[in-house]
């Protein structure tokens, strides 16, 4: 099976794009690096009538650093995040993600916008931001508005996309040189979505203790507050009980979905404690 | 299929997860007799194979079920048996004929019903089959369901792979356990398997389709060169070199000048095909008969040429030799296509070109076999399955060219890997695939496949040309019996054990659960608390 016929479009500035995603009446998609759209077009699950090809927009291919973070651009790929033409404010965080994500040849042309946009709970942008507590901005026909990443995902494929709105960029905030990270997801074999991710980012400087449950089956658990479960202290020491607890409040029910979320998690939080 | 004129068939990848072949599901009620030594008394056995909706033709729908009996006994020798099989038809694909047909399930049922006894027993694994495998001077060999073992020295193949893996290491690192907090286990499987046998065998089967003599072309080019003519066909094995060298042995022609044509049935003998682990005794028999009497006509000329007998005559390095000296093929061959004129009335009006068919002096099919020993580790807090070392001890008789019958093996194993721990084709309770694009049917990619330490046996099939057996599938068959004893041995410490492929994260971490239920029946404990 191939995609169905539809018209293509590829604007300059993200004006243009907007107006054509504007159109009444057609069945609108953006397409970006089409590593998961392109994929989806083939096996007719998406049958739009027009693609809209942002990734000529000049716009959405800069960074912009900022006295507290970085602005990336929705159509920067992981392979500039991990080959450094991102500036990382992380601590090594973003490089070291994304040279997880997939194979070279994904990472070459996949997004972090579209990553976020298609919504999978198993990929890694979704919960490393989330983790990091970065921001990301939409415009739409009604102006701008930059909301936390992990609301902007409603549920699996699922985004916080009104009519109109086009993710134009994600901020990720600058850790404190004190700050450190950990990330672990479990995948069977490389380059596979993961079955389970744990994220965890420490900067007591700014006061941030930031856990991360993902690769379930909606959106990440993000623990805004992890102190109740990795301590207070200078190391970090894990219970499990309480990430337990929480997954299973946040509908988690399997306890050997359970297990290996929390297994994940404790290993991000110990490579947090020896990074 | 009949539809009188020609079909072109494209299908994309969900097409053909979700419409082809449906293999290798074959559930097993097994109880094995054995005394304390570890000697087998008696193998009991209800096998059940899943054969989908149709039979594909010759007979497909039977194929495995009616193999899993015969092959049960495996490499071993015991004197009761009693094996029933059944063949049920379901409504997912049908089943085919892949890598190892019947032979991986059937290995993967023995030999890990033989790391039961041997646990039973107090000894090691390997203790339990050196006690029961079939000894090099009971070859050939009749077994308990009337395979004729050709010819081999099974032990001493288990012994090779003993000898290359640190057994006593990985049991002290289990004793001593390992700094991740993960598990070790090493785990083995001996398997022999049963490839290119004949007319008899298939004829027994009473099938519509059953392979008689294979044959094959050989001519002298005017150049002196050699083009082969088969109707087996090379889909990625390297026939092109292995029946190349094959009429180099017998002709001497350079092997550049060797050219081989297959895969079009206009141009070629009649043939079944290239299945069953048969191409390099069959097409290779037939090529060598075919060479052997090209070589007879190149001589009848060469000696005219040299004006002297037949008799007086030698082949050697591409040439016929006398007494007088000697003329190269290219020579003879000019003269048979160019110079007629100086050929002798009697020539064989054949020329330089030959067709000649092949059949082993026995057709019950060679035995090749090997031991298998795969070493891993085991997350019990994730279930995941590390491969840290494999070893494959094999014997195929005379190897023609050991990087071809290690390309082989490679890649069965690799196959064997992913029936081991990820390939499965995954329904839910209304039907519906799961399992329809290489996301979700998972395959081991580089990363995944271990490069395994290999090592030769040859010891020659008394029936075939050269001795040669066929070994084309074998490494498919033994790696998720061997991954999955290991595995078992891994997780014996906590009382866990997996009896089903492939062996994923989740079917660990369900095994473990249950060992602790069983365990603690009262308090269940909740992994993660």
């Amino acid at each position: 099976m191939k995609a169905v016929n539809f018209d293509y479009a590829r604007p300059r500035d993200i004006e243009a794009s907007l107006s054509l995603l504007a159109e009444d009446g057609l069945s609108v998609k953006v397409m970006a690096g089409s590593q998961s759209l392109g994929p989806m077009l083939n096996m007719r699950l998406v049958q739009p009538d027009l693609l809209v090809d942002i990734t000529g927009v000049e716009e959405l291919r800069q960074v912009k650093e900022e006295a507290d973070g970085v602005v990336i651009g929705a159509c920067i790929t992981h392979s500039d995040i991990e080959d450094g033409r991102v500036r990382d404010v992380t601590g090594g965080a973003l490089p070291s993600v994304a040279h997880g994500i997939a194979y070279r040849a994904v990472r070459n042309r996949g997004t972090v916008g579209g990553s976020l946009t298609h919504a999978d709970p198993a990929a890694d942008w979704i919960s490393i931001l989330a983790a990091l507590g970065a921001t990301v901005t939409l415009r739409g026909p009604n102006g701008a508005r930059t909301i936390p990443v992990e609301d902007y995902m409603l549920g699996a494929l699922e985004p916080d996309l009104r009519p109109g709105e086009l993710l134009v960029s994600a901020k990720v905030p600058r850790l404190s040189r004190t700050a450190r990270w950990g990330y672990h997801k479990l995948c069977r074999k490389t380059g596979e979505f993961a079955h389970a991710i744990g994220a965890f980012v420490v900067d007591p400087e700014r006061g941030v203790c930031r856990a991360v449950i993902g690769a379930t089956e909606s959106r990440p658990i993000v623990i805004a507050d992890a102190r109740p479960i990795v301590a207070d202290g200078a190391r970090e020491r894990f219970d499990g009980r309480v990430a337990d607890a929480l997954a299973s409040s946040a509908g988690m029910s399997d306890p050997l979905d359970r297990q290996t979320h929390v297994v994940a998690l404790r290993r991000a939080v110990e490579r947090a404690a020896y990074r | 299929m009949r539809c009188g004129h020609p079909v072109r068939w494209l299908e994309d990848r969900r097409e053909h997860l979700t419409a082809s072949a449906n293999c290798r599901e074959h559930h097993y009620r097994i109880t094995v007799y054995a005394d304390r030594d570890g000697s087998l008394r008696g193998v009991d056995c209800e096998a059940t194979v899943d054969s989908g909706a149709y039979s594909s033709y010759p007979f497909s729908a039977c194929l495995e079920a009616a193999q899993v009996a015969s092959i049960l006994p495996g490499p071993y020798d015991f004197p009761a048996y009693r094996c029933r099989t059944w063949s049920v038809a379901t409504n997912k694909c049908p089943i085919l004929p892949y890598r190892g047909v019947a032979r991986t399930g059937v290995c993967y049922a023995l030999e890990l019903m033989l790391d039961l006894v041997a646990h039973k027993a107090g000894l090691e694994p390997f203790e339990v089959r050196m006690k029961n495998l079939v000894r090099p001077e009971q070859m050939p060999f009749d077994n308990i369901t009337n395979k004729h073992f050709d010819s081999g020295d099974y032990p001493e193949a288990l012994r090779r792979a003993l000898a290359s893996v640190d057994l006593k290491d990985v049991r002290k690192r289990q004793k001593r356990g390992e700094p991740d907090g993960r598990l070790v286990g090493a785990g083995l499987a001996v398997y022999c398997e049963q490839g290119a046998h004949g007319t008899s065998v298939y004829a027994g089967w009473g099938i519509p389709m059953v392979p008689g003599h294979e044959q094959a072309t050989a001519r002298m080019t005017p150049d002196g060169g050699l083009e082969l003519r088969v109707g087996v066909h090379s889909h990625g094995q390297s026939m092109e070199t292995t029946l190349a060298q094959t009429a180099h042995e017998i002709l001497g022609v350079e092997i550049a000048k060797i050219k081989l044509v297959h895969g079009d049935t206009e141009y070629t003998p009649y043939s079944t095909g290239t299945w069953g682990s048969r191409g390099a005794v069959m097409a290779g028999g037939a090529v060598a008969a075919a060479a052997r009497e090209v070589a007879r006509l190149a001589k009848a000329i060469g000696a005219h040429l040299l004006q002297t007998d037949i008799e007086q005559v030698a082949l050697r390095d591409g040439a016929v030799h006398g007494k007088s000296g000697s003329v190269t093929f290219a020579e003879i061959a000019h003269t048979w296509y160019r110079r007629p004129q100086d050929l002798p009335a009697s020539v064989d009006p054949r020329g330089l070109e030959a067709t000649m068919g092949y059949k082993p002096g026995r057709d019950t099919g060679t035995f090749s076999y090997a031991a298998h020993i795969a070493t891993v580790a085991v997350d019990p807090e994730t279930g995941e399955i590390e491969i840290l070392d494999y070893v494959i001890v094999e014997d195929g008789g005379r190897l023609i060219n050991p990087m071809v019958v290690e390309g082989q093996i490679y890649g069965g194993y690799a196959q064997g890997v992913g029936t081991a721990l990820y390939e499965e084709m995954k329904f839910d309770s209304s039907g519906q695939p799961l399992a329809s694009s290489l996301a979700d049917y998972l395959l081991p990619g580089p990363t995944e496949v271990l490069a395994p330490r290999l090592h030769h046996m040859e010891t020659l099939s008394p029936y075939t040309e050269f001795g040669v057996k066929g070994l084309g599938e074998g490494g498919a068959i033994a790696p998720p019996a061997a991954i999955g004893n290991a595995v078992n041995d891994a997780l014996r410490p906590l009382g866990a054990e997996l009896l089903h492929s492939p062996m994923t994260p989740r079917r660990v971490l369900e095994a473990i659960a249950a060992a602790r239920r069983e365990e603690a029946p009262v308090a269940l404990e909740e992994p993660g608390k």
